[in-house]
């Protein structure tokens, strides 16, 4: 009896999370959903920042819009040269499970648990060092360090399944390593692709390591070396003003960033899917 | 075997070793850099006063992290207390009870949910959250509050990192064979029984891995928490007075910090605490889930 | 207390010994399972259709026939593991102790109790040797350790695992050889004990020196319970089955004593499974 009754209390419990946990989230996005269409423009989306924008004037954020994506596609390439080649290294360079291997792992565990403001600072003293100014590139530089860990990561989980079988199947019909991972690659390239989404949903979305690095700026970046306005910065700075109009302009500016992650994962879903075929 | 394919085999070997290293380098690097920036602030003060103590007055020189310390600590603490068990719960629902309609229906939500970025639950809670503290919850407890408060710091880590969670243990609950679910039903277990004893048990690593990215996932989270907890440098007495962490501290005053080479290194400092911190959770936790999967195999 | 007690002696009684066991004194050993008019569906389309036959006391009943044909559906829906297939229908009757399982308000867990599920592969569950036999007989309420360890050692003297592995009781059980491991699933689930024992293809993963242990033990184990096995090898069944069932296309075609349904089958598709031209 005493069990049956644990086990209804417990159904009850999870019923309760779940509902507790789904009306919460959705609250959320009903909330930002309904203030932000509310305050959301086309003029907001195609235009730049007018003066007096952030004090209710007429203007839009098209300038943190085109910073971010140009931020984002830059970050992400510069990531995935350096990060595809570490994840193959660490599973088919390196004995599998050997010492190395394990060692690196447990360093890219570090690297990604590292606080993106960290990340921001670092790259600022990077950027002191090479005498950049706060610009499109540094942020850039200091998107790439943050999310490199993240593709490494979820590379590696999906390039650890693969059967050592394949390898030596590879092996065994003469191949070099480079053409055996030529044929991992191949393998991999789902794995690949929900690792870059993953990481470019990380690195639009953070506020803190773009904080110093890539400056704001009203106009669009034409060279590496301007400053380059951000979303989640146009968003944070939004909310910082007392007037309510442009608080509310943060709800629609989060919309846009959301909408955004979402478009993009499933455009690129989309490309991959038809890229197989 | 041809020159070429051997020159293209050794090169691409080299190079991907080369960029192993690199990011090894890096964290060597992150490190020493924050160190050697830290140096100017550690010879004025022994770490013991920067550490021990909860004082921070930069314009008279004195640098107390302990306040910064323990916000850190008390928000991620709150995050994980009141994330954890709601995810862990709903997740079992979703794995061992509800069907396969609604796992796929939830599955797509989850994702998305998860994908938001960290501002947006930001701010919804200081347009939401913060003015239902001040205005609803905290005169049921105290005089006064703003809003601006640990709680609401813990409330909105823990609604950020809960879709992570959900997500990440709906894989890991879906990965354990059916046949040991039948075995423990079959001996006569109920399914929550099941659950607790055989699903979670062989789960646990992967729960206990989810868990330590969860933490440092909240951990670090800079704007989110920056425009809710109140920036206020005491230490946390109550759920509804501000808190004041540390990656804020950085994020607040690091562009202004240039003129005053104290400051500045203590921020630096600020940001190599969080290096430390952050190095030696997982090494612990590296150790913990190793002795655990020993342990269940 | 009462509850342990009471299963700390019924497993005194029933095995006493390593290979010698005594005459059953536990009424539920005896029970046997009935089935009529079994009819299981997924999504509308049937996979049995109305199946019907008795397991007799203290016998093993091998369930045979071609791939495909709902042996494993039919083992299954013995002791409810359809229950949380989505879109799985059951209806008809299987009545153990003349309890029908399928009634409305049945104690599901109390009832899967009375029967041992030995799977195609071992699934050992992520603990220990001793937390494996331990399972059961702690969601019952066993909380004393003597209690626990007497209970342990019994049922692996049962199955001829103690001496194997008396020195490493506390190690993962996922150690074990696969034939070790087979024969730990079976100790756990003696450990409960059940009337019955429900072996869907419990051999298939085995070598043959390690089907032949299970076999003997099965062979030993019919003194105390009656044993429902699904068989994919004819031989076996020759080997062990005092009783078959054989199934073909959902439906059951013959069933009766072993030696009647392989020299004398009466239906025409029996005596061509059984001389091997379908199959």
């Amino acid at each position: 009896m005493k069990r049956r009754i644990t086990e209804i209390i417990m159904k009850g419990l999870m019923l309760l999370s779940v509902a507790t946990i789904m009306m919460v989230l959705l609250y959320i996005l009903y909330i930002v959903a309904r203030r932000g269409l509310h305050s959301l423009s086309w003029e907001m989306v195609t235009s730049l920042p007018t003066g007096g924008y952030y004090l209710g004037k007429e203007g839009g954020i098209a300038n943190a819009i085109v910073g971010s994506l140009m931020m984002i596609v830059a970050a992400t390439l510069l990531s995935l040269i350096i990060s595809l080649p570490t994840a193959l290294c660490i599973n088919f360079v390196m004995r599998r499970n050997g010492r190395l291997a394990r060692s690196s792992r447990f360093m890219f565990d570090v690297l990604f648990g590292i606080p993106s403001i960290v990340y921001g600072a670092f790259g600022f003293l990077l950027m002191m060092w090479l005498g950049v100014q706060a610009s499109l590139l540094g942020g850039t530089i200091a998107v790439a360090l943050l999310i490199m860990p993240i593709m490494v990561r979820a590379i590696d989980e999906v390039a650890i399944l693969v059967p050592s079988d394949l390898t030596e199947a590879v092996f065994s019909l003469g191949a070099t390593r480079y053409e055996m991972l030529k044929v991992v690659v191949r393998q991999l390239r789902p794995g690949i692709v929900s690792a870059t989404l993953l990481a470019v949903g990380r690195g639009i979305g953070d506020a803190a390591t773009v904080l110093f690095t890539a400056g704001y700026t009203d106009s669009i970046p034409v060279t590496p070396y301007d400053p380059a306005a951000t979303l989640p910065l146009a968003i944070f700075f939004q909310l910082s003003s007392p007037i309510e109009e442009v608080q509310n302009r943060a709800y629609a500016a989060a919309l846009i960033l959301t909408a955004m992650i979402l478009v993009i994962s499933f455009v690129v879903r989309a490309l991959a899917r038809y890229s197989r075929k | 075997m041809k020159l070429s394919r051997r020159i293209k085999d050794l090169t691409a070997t080299r190079l991907m070793m080369v960029a192993t290293l690199m990011a090894f380098a890096l964290m060597i690097i992150i490190g020493v850099v924050l160190a050697v920036k830290s140096e100017q602030i550690l010879s004025g003060h022994s770490l013991w006063s920067l550490l021990g103590s909860s004082v921070w007055k930069p314009m008279k020189g004195e640098f107390g992290f302990l306040a910064f310390i323990a916000g850190t600590l008390a928000v991620t603490a709150l995050a994980i207390v009141l994330a954890l068990p709601p995810a862990l719960l709903a997740s079992i629902w979703l794995s061992e009870y509800a069907g396969e309609r609604i796992r796929r229906l939830f599955a797509p939500v989850i994702d998305l949910l998860a994908g938001i970025p960290p501002v947006v639950y930001g701010v919804w809670g200081t347009l939401t959250l913060v003015p239902l503290i001040s205005e609803t919850i905290a005169p049921l407890f105290v005089d006064f509050s703003t809003g601006y408060s640990l709680l609401a710091g813990g409330v909105v880590l823990a609604i950020m990192v809960i879709p992570l969670m959900m997500g990440l243990f709906g894989e890991l609950f879906a990965s354990i064979p059916r046949d040991l679910r039948e075995a423990s039903l079959a001996l006569g277990a109920t399914r929550w029984e099941t659950a607790r004893r055989v699903v979670v048990r062989k789960a646990l690593p992967g729960i206990v891995a989810t868990v330590v990215l969860a933490i440092s996932r909240a951990f670090g989270e800079t704007i989110a928490v920056m425009m809710v907890c109140g920036n206020v440098a005491d230490m946390p007495g109550s759920l509804f007075n501000p808190v004041y962490p540390l990656p804020a501290l950085i994020a607040n005053n690091y562009g202004e910090m240039m003129s005053m080479p104290d400051y500045e290194s203590a921020l630096m400092l600020a940001a190599l605490i969080l290096f430390v911190i952050i190095i030696a959770f997982n090494a612990i936790s590296h150790a913990i889930l190793h002795r655990l999967k020993q342990r269940i195999a | 207390m009462k509850v342990e007690k009471i299963l700390f002696e019924m497993n005194t009684s029933v095995f006493m010994d390593n290979y010698e066991v005594t005459t059953p004194v536990n009424p539920i050993g005896n029970a046997a399972l009935s089935i009529r008019g079994l009819n299981v569906a997924i999504h509308g389309k049937p996979i049995l259709t109305d199946v019907s036959f008795d397991v007799p006391p203290k016998s093993i009943t091998c369930i045979i026939g071609p791939s495909g044909c709902g042996k494993t559906t039919l083992l299954r829906s013995l002791n409810r593991m359809h229950d949380y297939t989505a879109g799985m229908k059951v209806t008809g009757q299987v009545t153990i102790d003349g309890n029908d399982i399928y009634a409305p308000g049945v104690d599901v867990a109390a009832l899967r109790r009375r029967m041992g599920l030995l799977a195609q592969r071992p699934t050992v569950l992520p603990m220990s040797i001793f937390g494996n036999v331990a399972y059961g007989p702690k969601l019952y309420g066993v909380k004393r350790g003597e209690f626990l360890r007497a209970i342990v050692e019994r049922n692996l003297k049962a199955v001829g695992l103690w001496d194997e592995v008396r020195e490493r009781l506390h190690s993962p059980a996922g150690i074990l050889s696969v034939g070790q491991q087979q024969r730990l699933c079976l100790a756990r689930a003696l450990a409960v004990q059940p009337a019955i024992i429900l072996g869907d293809e419990a051999t298939s993963a085995l070598d043959p020196l390690a089907t032949r242990t299970i076999e003997e033990l099965l062979l030993r184990l019919k003194q105390q319970l009656s044993i429902v096995l699904v068989t994919h090898t004819l031989r076996q069944a020759r080997r062990i089955a005092d009783y078959v069932v054989f199934m073909y296309m959902g439906e059951m075609v013959e069933s009766g004593p072993a030696g009647q349904v392989f020299s004398h089958p009466v239906h025409d598709l029996t005596r061509e499974f059984v001389g091997g031209s379908i199959g």
